[in-house]
């Protein structure tokens, strides 16, 4: 296992562990370990970040260490050993996981809203927890639930404990979480990707939140997570895995000064890249040609009150406009209002002076086209990354067969899928890649307003930054407008000529992009887009 | 939740009034004259004399109001319906409602025992089968499950009464609607059934076993009776649903299972009424099933606002700065 010094301080200790997927079982083609020879160990009372991207195995770690692998995995080694214990060998018949998990190793999911069972109250679901594991009878179960809501922030933890999960929101739900693992008073907690899916504000507060309760319970915390800023945010030590691999080791300060490992190195450069303003490389945005203009839209639904309260907005030919705002600004509804798949209850979206909603369905679609965040749920599975960029070609009936599968190749070989990948179908590409097919696919028509829904926010940064890159240089080699929706202040100032604030269904700021005096160098007019906003 | 269920039985009279129209209109454009089959018709063997049998015809058309228009019969059938009449046979005389409501319990019970029999072994098998899905004993009931979804009702009932009632004398052949005379018909009719249930339990559970909270739930260390109670939970939506299409069918299609069993229920009594256009009846027994079946969707509404609190409690979502 780990080196024997300071042992007596590891409260979880792990070695050589090697998980692979594809078993005779499952009838497929053996893949390649994912993960091979992971061997670490976690200080008491420490946090320590697990950082890497998406598939490079960390989650299979987590599920590794409490027996949740899918019947599809084979560990085929590995011993994990909590404080002084005898250790259990991982790879063997029946490790006691009914002793471990819960009441030794407590887990944390990133969606926090699917990890609780919809149907029953939060209070069932800590009075299950608590009597499984005859900690608590019925009564004291709901006393000790308010005890730990409270502690977890909640003033009114009575109403929290009779809400159903779908009446909190995705913060609340992974405080929830939180509450539930820790009334089990486990040893180690296991985070994977506690915070990806809440918008920065609830991250920022479930972040502080598990600080402070680890260092007041003294808790083990392994913080799995792809976003480097979370990992410094909380961790004291940092493990970097790649492939399957532990690259790098070591305290956060010092892995944040001086990585060791080239592929840390480039993590890092990413950030830095997104976090600086990129230069303009286009033609200068037309301030004499409104694109798309957006006059006091209004929209509200039955059950979600008042969604968009009169939007003024406008988009010129070449420019980018980025739209920041929070999860349920309404920030969606707009984008879906301006491609009419929603009709708004008041105002209207032109497009070059032409209502939206009086456009023939097919004049828009070629048009105006929009990307969605999840790139693999908006593709067709079936179909592959040429089928499905000559889709809308066909639809459109432009050219003949031919022509098009070769405007689709140009395109796929433009957004960097080439050869035997045009080929390939969704499943068996990462989402980065599939995120890649959605922009051919929007771009193939050759739009003149490209909407961007969170069209990056599910990607690691890496792939992140790869994509922001793509969709400038896309952007300055066409010319075509686009519409950045993004709860990410960092990429909407990086990409964007203007950017506006949205909050509650209103614009509450507008400024223009990034500090760069560049971008507007590059177009006397670009600064004085902000007032046509 | 109160005004939603109103407005529901506010749906559900609409549709039944549009049903009324359409039914009534249906029967009267289909071929086929009641009174001619009553009679005989002119020139038939028996028939002799054409003249006096053709006055008895206008007659009786006369007295049973079908030379009045299309219009006012609907009118005065709307009329006694609202009265809850649902008129008299042409052919017997006998009060519509009297005669099903004679036959109805028969048929209802043998639904209700064959559902039963559907619900424990969909229930027992689709729940065996996922717990240990890809084994031995799943692949054994999915063969079975083939196999009887594949055999016609009457062959199977055929075969169990061969084999029940002649070799083993277990069962009696009559046409009385005793219990000792339930338990054959039902069989089939549930054994039928029971693979759609099967399938759609053991999919159902498949598909939330592989749900981040089950997950969730295993990590909190709860067991695996616990893990399938929470999947069953959230399965019992598909599963009433196919549990009330079945029971539908089993009301209004067990004519065939009826009949071979000689069992008294409404199936064959309606089977005989339209050979003879015997239009009251024709259209009493239609609208009480179609009654039927809006209750039992109303029902199945109902009770998913009873399962899911997401519909139950639309609406109520706590604000993030409210706590």
């Amino acid at each position: 296992m780990t080196q024997g010094a300071g042992s007596e301080a590891m409260m979880l200790q792990v070695g050589g562990l090697r998980v692979s997927y594809g078993g005779r079982r499952a009838g497929r083609d053996p893949q390649g370990p994912i993960l091979s020879g992971v061997s670490f160990a976690l200080g008491r009372g420490e946090v320590t970040a697990l950082l890497g991207e998406s598939g490079s195995g960390k989650s299979t770690i987590a599920r590794a260490l409490t027996g949740l692998l899918p019947p599809s995995a084979r560990i085929e080694g590995g011993l994990l050993r909590l404080g002084e214990e005898e250790a259990v060998d991982l790879a063997g018949d029946a490790p006691p996981w009914d002793r471990l998990r819960g009441r030794r190793i407590g887990m944390l999911f990133q969606d926090a809203q699917l990890a609780l069972n919809p149907l029953m109250t939060i209070r069932a679901q800590f009075e299950e927890s608590l009597r499984a594991h005859r900690l608590a009878g019925r009564k004291e179960a709901a006393a000790e639930a308010s005890r730990l809501l409270r502690m977890l922030g909640f003033s009114e933890p009575g109403q929290v404990l009779h809400s159903y999960p779908f009446e909190l929101s995705g913060g609340m739900c992974q405080r929830v979480c939180l509450a539930l693992a820790l009334c089990l008073r486990p040893d180690v907690l296991i985070a994977d990707e506690p915070t990806s899916a809440l918008d920065a504000d609830s991250q920022r507060h479930v972040l502080e939140l598990l600080r402070r309760l680890q260092g007041e319970l003294g808790l083990t915390v392994l913080f799995i997570t792809h976003d480097l800023a979370a990992a410094q945010a909380i961790s004291d030590r940092v493990i970097v895995l790649r492939e399957g691999r532990i690259v790098e080791d070591g305290a956060v300060r010092t892995v944040m000064a001086r990585p060791s490992h080239a592929y840390t190195r480039a993590l890092l450069a990413a950030r830095a890249s997104l976090e600086a303003p990129a230069p303009r490389q286009g033609a200068a945005p037309d301030p004499a040609a409104p694109l798309l203009e957006v006059r006091q839209l209004r929209k509200s639904y039955a059950r979600g009150g008042e969604v968009l309260r009169g939007i003024d907005l406008t988009v010129h030919r070449g420019e980018i406009v980025g739209i920041l705002g929070r999860s349920g600004c309404g920030k969606s509804t707009l984008a879906r209002c301006i491609v009419a798949l929603e009709a708004p209850d008041g105002g209207q979206a032109l497009l070059e002076g032409r209502a939206l909603a009086s456009l023939p369905r097919r004049e828009l679609s070629r048009r105006v086209q929009l990307i969605f965040q999840n790139a693999r749920a908006s593709l067709n599975p079936g179909r592959t990354a040429l089928q499905l960029v000559t889709g809308p070609l066909r639809d459109h009936r432009m050219g003949g067969r031919r022509e098009r599968a070769a405007v689709a190749r140009a395109l796929l070989d433009d957004v960097g899928l080439t050869g035997e990948l045009q080929v390939r179908r969704p499943p068996q590409l990462s989402t980065g890649q599939c995120q890649r097919i959605a922009i051919a696919r929007a771009l193939a028509l050759q739009p003149e307003l490209l909407i961007c829904d969170e069209a990056v926010s599910a990607l690691d940064m890496r792939v992140q930054a790869q994509i922001v890159e793509l969709l400038l240089r896309l952007q300055a080699e066409r010319g075509f407008a686009m519409l950045m929706i993004s709860h990410d202040e960092r990429i909407a100032r990086r990409l964007c000529d203007t950017v506006a604030v949205m909050e509650r269904g209103r614009f509450v700021e507008r400024a223009s992009g990034g500090p760069s005096p560049e971008r507007h160098a590059a177009g006397a007019a670009a600064g004085s887009s902000a007032a046509h906003l | 939740m109160l005004k939603t269920t109103l407005l529901r039985l506010l749906e559900a009279l609409a549709t039944l009034l549009c049903a009324t129209l359409l039914l009534f209109l249906l029967i009267r454009i289909a071929p086929g004259d009641p009174v001619q089959i009553l009679l005989g018709r002119p020139g038939e063997a028996g028939v002799t004399d054409t003249a006096m049998q053709e006055r008895q015809a206008a007659e009786l058309r006369e007295r049973l109001g079908l030379e009045d228009p299309v219009a006012v019969q609907y009118g005065r059938w709307m009329e006694r319906l609202l009265r809850l009449d649902l008129g008299e046979s042409i052919h017997t005389g006998r009060s519509v409602g009297a005669e099903l409501a004679e036959r109805l319990p028969a048929t209802a019970a043998l639904a209700l025992a064959a559902l039963a029999i559907q619900l424990a072994l969909g229930l027992g098998l689709g729940i065996a089968s996922a717990l240990r899905a890809g084994g031995m004993s799943d692949q054994l009931i999915r063969i079975v499950c083939v196999v009887l979804a594949s055999t016609p009702a009457f062959v199977l009932g055929l075969g169990l009464l061969l084999v029940f009632a002649v070799r083993l004398g277990m069962y009696e052949i009559s046409s009385a609607a005793t219990l000792a005379r339930l338990w054959l018909p039902a069989a089939t009719l549930g054994l039928i059934g029971a693979p759609q249930l099967i399938r759609v339990v053991r999919a159902n559970l498949l598909s939330e076993f592989g749900q981040v909270y089950i997950v969730a739930a295993r990590a909190r260390g709860l067991g695996r009776g616990r893990l399938a109670l929470h999947a069953l939970r959230n399965s019992l939506a598909s599963i009433v649903t196919v549990a009330a299409l079945s029971l539908a069918a089993l009301i209004s299609g067990a004519v065939v299972i009826e009949s071979l069993f000689a069992w008294p229920g409404v199936g064959k009594y309606a089977l005989d009424s339209i050979m003879l256009k015997d239009y009251p009846v024709i259209q009493g027994y239609a609208l009480v099933m179609i009654a039927l079946m809006i209750g039992l969707h109303l029902a199945v509404e109902l009770v998913y606002a009873l399962l899911d609190p997401r519909i139950r409690r639309q609406g109520r979502r706590i604000r993030h700065d409210a706590v």
